[in-house]
């Protein structure tokens, strides 16, 4: 079954939705086999091909829910019906293909074809098409009542299944340039689709804490188009391609009727000025209409002393075509190593990336109270007969993304036996913030330095081992301050409307807040044994260790336990058998905090 | 997770295949309920019962997938398959709704290859 336009009905099958969704792409493939065969026939040399058909059809049931035993696969009783797979391969004289081609259900199937003719021209083209069935939150939980404050749900697509399509065409195209060794010019293009619907809810506050779900059409489409070249010349490599992307949301926004903000004790609407969502039917869940542009261009040089070099430069440009924002990222990336020195490698790496995000002004809507002590006002611009503090909303949202990253490091391997490894490695980042302080003190700049040690052996035959360790030691992580429990101040009379704000209570926190660690180490081992031919263990494990001892109130430590075993058993050439097991133990030790919603 | 082939007659190949996967997750109570419940009662007068609050996350998943394939060569061109597939999900801990439920799913088909 399934549900479009206010209706539901049953999927519809048959020959005509088949042509519909998959002839063009069988006839696009059977003339793809037509013509090489027919170029085949012009000489005398047989071909070399291999072919398979399959057909059959199958029925499918099922029971309870669909949405997780069958969440990326069409196996309710509808999906029942006819299937093919084609595949086969040809080659003659400097011409070869390669395709396959799979259809299971008119939403489900995928199909591929790779071509080559002397190597000058390579073409591989795919598609593929799937359903994700998403879950259906039914809000059983927001129902409950203390007082006079209601918390309460209401969904207008009970019992609907949320159901995603997800389809995609890509062809990748070379052409190695016969006249110019080196050289090849290249193009990719990539669409998307996205069809169907999702839940979106939203939330109606102060008269009762109502939450409302609808369902949400997606029609997305997201269209890549890419080109470029490489040329290779002497010890030089040189590459440079030019990305861009579309991506539209074609689906229609939900609305829903926001409730009337009345006080839940009976004192009327006294909270109109102070909610910009109510009493009034509104879109909800837009998503922006979005395109990006890239160039990149990188260099490979084999230089002498068993050195090589690479450098490359990325700036892309993402723009929110709605809110005309937009996104510039340059980066430059060095990276140089060397083998030199017998036993040794040894490399080093460099890394800027500047990224500048446009600020947002956001004009806050400011309704007009309509009853209570502030009626006639806005809360900004209240009743000169109150005295409460109050401040001009509108703001200019500086963006945390906007930020200088530096990156240097160096690795080192060293070979201290025939079969034993050692690796050392040091980073330093810096993240320099523009527009965001992750200090009291107004310091905008992130360090982390990172040690890393390892050994790879194999200290016997059939044995493989590997032992690390790593530590991050980081200065500033990025932090929210003092955004949790106020400290102890004395409140003005006169409760919410004409006493102490809660913007004011909000300014009188002083725990900073990060999931960010100040000190994280990890140690990790693996083993492999394979001793005999038709047996093989592998065994893992890593302790974590993070903490953050620079927060005011809220410092947490963290301690991770991971240990995981795989067994491969193969008793005969026609039986296999692989046993894995994964064990996490975390302890986590920090402040919690519970935001408790009154009003 | 295991898979066997066996061949019973000359003409026929069967594979039998399974998987078993199982999760369990879940977290300790937090520390000293008693204590938050009654600060919480003092500052805003509700009666908040947060007991059960570390159960909310509990994991208690297992999948099981078995599969049987059939196939029959009539000659070296043509093959006759055929199949039984069976997935279970159960969700042992589940919060909110249920999302256990199985399907099967059976399939005939006949192969060529020129």
């Amino acid at each position: 079954m399934f549900y479009k336009n206010g209706h539901y009905g049953k999927r519809k099958r048959g020959l005509t939705m088949i042509c519909k969704k998959i002839l063009p792409k069988i006839v696009f493939l059977t003339f793809m086999c037509g013509l090489s065969f027919y170029s085949w026939a012009e000489d005398g040399e047989d071909p070399v091909y291999d072919l398979k058909i399959d057909v059959g059809y199958h029925y499918a049931d099922d029971d309870e829910s669909i949405s997780k035993v069958g969440e990326y696969n069409i196996l309710d009783h509808t999906s029942s019906g006819p299937d093919m797979n084609i595949s086969g391969r040809a080659q003659k004289n400097d011409l070869f293909l390669d395709f396959h081609s799979r259809y299971y259900h008119n939403d489900d199937f995928d199909g591929g074809i790779k071509g080559d003719y002397k190597r000058i021209i390579e073409e591989d083209f795919s598609y593929s098409s799937f359903e994700h069935f998403l879950d259906h939150d039914n809000m059983s939980n927001l129902c409950g009542k203390t007082g006079a404050v209601v918390v309460n749900h209401e969904d207008f697509n009970a019992g609907k299944d949320y159901i995603i399509r997800r389809s995609e065409e890509k062809s990748d195209t070379t052409i190695n340039l016969p006249f110019s060794p080196g050289t090849d010019v290249h193009f990719s293009y990539r669409r998307q689709k996205r069809e169907g619907h999702r839940q979106a809810m939203t939330l109606s506050h102060c008269g009762t804490c109502h939450v409302t779900s609808n369902a949400r059409e997606i029609n997305e489409e997201t269209e890549d188009y890419k080109a470029g070249f490489t040329k290779k010349f002497s010890i030089f490599t040189m590459v440079y391609d030019y990305f861009h992307r579309e991506f539209t949301e074609n689906g229609a926004p939900p609305t829903n009727t926001y409730d009337d903000p009345t006080h839940p004790g009976g004192s009327g609407d006294i909270f109109d000025d102070r909610i910009q969502y109510g009493d009034a039917t509104l879109v909800y869940d837009l998503v922006p209409s979005m395109k990006k542009d890239m160039h990149t261009a990188k260099l490979n040089a084999s230089l002498p002393a068993n050195t090589n070099f690479f450098a490359s430069y990325v700036f892309s440009n993402t723009e929110n075509k709605d809110a005309d924002l937009e996104t510039d990222t340059s980066t430059a990336t060095i990276k140089v190593t060397n083998q030199f020195f017998p036993g040794w490698r040894l490399s080093g790496h460099f890394k800027y990336q500047d990224i500048d995000n446009d600020d947002v002004f956001v004009d806050i809507i400011e309704p007009v109270s309509t009853a209570g002590l502030n009626s006639g006002y806005t809360w900004y611009l209240h009743n000169p007969a109150l005295d409460y503090d109050s401040f001009d909303p509108d703001y200019i949202r500086e963006s945390a993304l906007s930020r200088e990253v530096t990156t240097l490091g160096f690795d080192a391997r060293y070979q201290l036996l025939k079969k034993t490894f050692l690796i050392f490695g040091y980073e330093r980042e810096t993240v320099d913030r523009k527009d965001y302080a992750v200090t009291d003190d107004g310091d905008t700049e992130s360090t982390t330095d990172t040690c890393k040690l390892s050994m790879t052996t194999r200290p016997c035959r059939g044995v493989k081992l590997r032992l690390g360790y790593q530590l991050a030691d980081t200065d500033n992580p990025f932090n929210l301050v003092n955004g949790a429990c106020e400290s102890s101040f004395i409140a003005d009379n006169g409760g919410a409307f004409n006493g102490t704000q809660y913007w004011e209570r909000q300014n009188e926190r002083i725990a900073d807040l990060s999931n960010q660690p100040t000190l994280a180490q990890e140690i990790s081992g693996d083993m492999t044994w394979s001793a005999l031919r038709n047996f093989s263990v592998t065994a893992n494990y890593r302790f974590i260790d993070k903490e953050n001892d620079e927060t005011d109130v809220s410092d947490w430590q963290s301690q991770s336990h991971i240990p995981s075993i795989s067994i491969t058993y193969v008793p005969q050439p026609m039986i296999d058998f692989n046993v894995s097991y994964v064990f996490d133990r975390t302890k986590t030790e920090t402040l919690a905090n519970i935001p408790v919603f009154d009003g | 997770m295991g898979v066997i082939n066996y061949r019973p007659l000359e003409k026929l190949n069967l594979t039998l295949s399974g998987s078993y996967t199982a999760s369990d997750g879940g977290m300790d109570a937090l520390s000293d309920y008693s204590t938050l419940c009654s600060q919480l009662a003092d500052m805003v007068s509700y009666s908040y019962d947060l007991h059960t609050v570390h159960t909310y996350s509990d994991l208690d998943i297992t999948q099981k997938e078995l599969a049987l394939q059939a196939a029959y060569h009539l000659d070296d061109n043509f093959t006759l398959g055929a199949g039984i597939s069976y997935l279970r999900y159960d969700d042992g801990e589940p919060y909110l709704y249920d999302g256990s439920g199985d399907a099967y799913y059976v399939s005939i088909g006949m192969s060529y290859t020129p």
